[in-house]
């Protein structure tokens, strides 16, 4: 049985826009952090096999 | 800018539960109102939106402190208002149905999109997945029922409707 909406009020649309705009921060800093760890990544590699 | 969907759609999800996957709450805060609009149009149809806490995960995990946490939380929140579809025990069998009538296929799918796949399974009929992933949801398994278009500043997203062809 799948289960039935239970908070039926309606939404908030000022608070909606300024949670979806944190959100959307968030999902930047994390493909930031991602991008940096790649990076920080392939320079570790580099110095293992130049220091090999 | 309007969301472009054929006129069947909104008949078609009538009754039923369609689960948001994890790129259509991530392409949502480009466009907050534009996509609210929209799904208080398929609410207003008595469309249950919905999700699984797999995608809940993908979306939280990596939040960098409590308030983009909680903001990420109750925007999954007030667009499914709070309806996560239960991952029972049976669905990780389906899964394991779903892998075999995937075959090479499956090779690129996340847990995520398995287990997507498996509620799809489960639940047959009464529910449909919206995903922008158009490519690994075959159409060997899943039926495209729809597409739906929506403008950004950047293009458009187009999402397929998908239901598991039976």
């Amino acid at each position: 049985m799948l289960p039935k909406a239970k908070n039926k009020k309606k939404i908030n649309l000022t608070e909606l826009k300024k949670n979806a705009k944190i959100f959307k921060e968030s999902l930047e800093e994390k493909a930031q952090y991602l991008r940096e760890r790649k990076n920080n990544g392939n320079n570790l590699s580099f110095d293992s096999y130049s220091n090999s | 800018m309007e969301i472009i969907y054929p006129s069947t759609l909104i008949p078609t999800l009538k009754d039923c539960h369609l689960l948001l996957d994890a790129n259509v709450f991530r392409d949502s805060t480009s466009k907050p109102s534009l996509y609210n609009n929209f799904f208080t149009e398929l609410k207003n149809a008595a469309v249950t939106l919905c999700t699984i806490d797999p995608v809940k995960f993908e979306l939280l995990k990596g939040s960098a402190n409590d308030i983009k946490y909680a903001a990420t939380e109750k925007t999954i929140k007030d667009f499914t208002q709070d309806v996560v579809i239960p991952v029972q025990p049976k669905t990780y069998d389906v899964v394991y149905d779903l892998i075999k009538k995937y075959g090479i296929e499956g090779t690129p799918l996340s847990i995520t999109d398995l287990i997507i796949g498996a509620v799809l399974m489960q639940y047959k009929k009464n529910i449909f997945l919206m995903t922008r992933d158009t490519t690994d949801f075959t159409k060997r398994i899943f039926k495209l029922c729809s597409v739906v278009n929506i403008p950004n500043s950047k293009g458009i997203f187009t999402y397929g409707i998908y239901q598991y062809s039976m």
